[in-house]
């Protein structure tokens, strides 16, 4: 018995370093890819706004890793120099949607009442649209460009942070600890930022975390149908635009880009799974 | 005999799907310094429905609570929250009532420093509390669900007892505790009310732990007060149907 018990304790204890251990792996490629991301400008071979038509549509070579596109800029150095624009804009729509949707969402829960009613109503409607359709009118009705395109996105995203928020407080708003809070004399505020928020934030940051591949989807998505960052601006989404038309002729256009963007939203997502697996072992989804 | 506290008529009626069920039906009673006043019933009959209502967790639908003569029910804001320095808590389930992410000593300084008291002082006045409670001083540092029921219980009444309040109350403080525990947690509650005049009201549905502990007894059924007394005559002379049913069921 007490050799079964130790056994099991033992690889409950591997476990826990393993998952540890991964999101220490995925944290580092994160890192990495927010090290390429911030020092962009000082890593790229070659300037990835200057055109230099000679050199147009060739293919990849020991020159130029990825090729060229049409007007003979270095697309290795666009890969990289579009990892900026797409990572961090989509890390700043992360930060905005998840702090405003569940700011809303906490005030909904806590208060409830007239006010939860109204703006859980107002959220009803944002949510009553297919997401990316809303987000196309608001950022065409916005005419385009990529803040245009984080608010419109901002817009379909907050219910999400704020129907989990809320759903949280509610239940912690009734346990025995908020009463006895209460009985300790602390203030609304205090109770808000001292006992209720420290309980919901693991959620809030795990759900913002798995969210960031989808919204850099979302956003290079915006970008591909002329809606987000505009040329000549080396962003993801629009350099997949751009290389379109010639995916047969030269399929290096759109390669290396593709080939960005799926490594690093698998990334974020694997990091976004390691986390959780960490801050909420009850999700936990079987082995990988 | 000083009365701490009166309780006038309170009424309280919950409503489940608009279904009315009455939780609490005219509750007359009043608490003299000193005094250990004992609250049974079933499940259900409202005895933690008042002890809410006095602790101003739930709203009554009419009555008054008058605290050293003073009526709290129609307090608010600051003057309301000052009245939980003269009333505190303990309640059922000890790890619940500790956030999870606190540790017990952050708990038990929390109405300190609410209270104006600085960090320091009140630490100090945190390692005093603990050892009352007969806990070594690790104890701060832990966190609920580190520690074992009867040592979180300790801990609520060492929260309960720092800022000094006239009227514990105690709402089925030892029932999720075993025997010799809850004997323990007794015996600690019975000296702090010798040693400071505390007033305590127990709510509780085990009539031995009444019998030995409690100076009065109010028996409880379906909202209303059916019978009240001194203990033993209580147990030894039920007038009510449903008082004979209760200490047939424990004697």
């Amino acid at each position: 018995m007490m050799e079964e018990r130790n056994v099991t304790i033992r690889s409950q204890k591997i476990e826990k370093d393993f998952t540890k251990q991964k999101v220490l792996l995925f944290g580092m490629m994160v890192g990495c890819l927010l090290l390429v991301a911030a020092f962009a400008p000082h890593l790229t071979p070659y300037d990835p706004y200057i055109q230099d038509l000679e050199n147009s549509l060739k293919p990849p070579s020991a020159n130029h890793l990825m090729g060229t596109d049409l007007y003979g800029r270095d697309m290795f150095s666009r890969v990289i120099m579009g990892s900026q624009t797409t990572i961090f804009a989509t890390l700043f729509l992360v930060a905005i949607v998840s702090v405003v949707g569940s700011a809303i969402g906490v005030l909904c829960g806590y208060h409830g009442g007239r006010l939860d009613s109204i703006l859980m109503r107002f959220s009803d409607v944002f949510l009553s649209f297919p997401g990316m359709v809303f987000a196309i009118a608001v950022a065409s009705v916005m005419r385009g460009g990529l803040i245009s395109a984080i608010i419109a996105l901002s817009c379909i995203s907050w219910p999400k942070y704020a129907r989990i928020a809320r759903s949280q407080v509610m239940m912690i708003k009734n346990t025995t600890y908020i009463a006895a809070a209460k009985l300790a004399g602390s203030s609304t505020g205090k109770i808000i930022f001292k006992h209720v928020l420290p309980n919901i934030v693991s959620t809030i940051i795990i759900t913002a975390v798995l969210d960031i591949g989808t919204m850099m989807m979302e956003i290079a998505g915006l970008s591909f149908l002329g809606l987000g960052a505009s040329p000549p601006v080396a962003e993801w989404g629009s350099m997949m635009s751009n290389g379109r038309s010639m995916i047969q002729t030269a399929p290096w256009t759109i390669m290396g880009t593709g080939l960005a963007i799926f490594l690093t939203v698998m990334v974020f997502n694997l990091f976004g799974d390691a986390v959780r697996d960490v801050l909420d072992p009850r999700q936990k989804k079987g082995k990988w | 005999m000083q009365t701490v506290l009166e309780v006038k008529d309170l009424k309280k009626t919950f409503y489940k799907n608009k279904v009315p069920f009455v939780a609490v039906d005219g509750i007359s009673f009043d608490l003299n310094r000193g005094e250990c006043l004992g609250l049974v019933g079933e499940s259900g009959c409202g005895k933690s429905t008042i002890a809410r209502i006095i602790t101003q967790l739930t709203v009554p639908d009419a009555g008054n609570v008058f605290l050293d003569k003073q009526e709290i029910l129609s307090l608010k804001g600051r003057k309301r929250r000052e009245i939980y320095t003269k009333i505190q808590m303990v309640f059922q389930t000890p790890q619940d009532s500790f956030d999870p992410r606190c540790t017990l000593g952050d708990g038990i300084m929390e109405s300190m420093i609410n209270n104006g008291i600085r960090r320091k002082q009140a630490k100090e006045r945190m390692y005093q509390l603990l050892d009352r409670v007969e806990l070594t001083p690790e104890y701060a540092i832990r966190y609920p669900h580190e520690v074992s029921g009867g040592q979180c219980q300790r801990a609520a009444i060492a929260r309960a007892l720092a800022v000094d309040p006239q009227l514990i109350i105690c709402d089925e403080a030892t029932s999720a505790l075993d025997v010799t525990i809850q004997a323990q947690i007794m015996a600690l509650l019975k000296r702090l009310q010798r040693e400071k005049g505390l007033s305590l009201v127990l709510i509780c549905h085990d009539l031995a732990l009444v019998q030995k502990v409690c100076d009065r007894v109010l028996v409880m059924y379906k909202g209303r007060i059916i019978e009240q007394g001194v203990p033993d005559q209580i147990i030894q002379h039920p007038k009510a149907d449903y008082t004979k049913i209760l200490v047939d069921s424990v004697f």
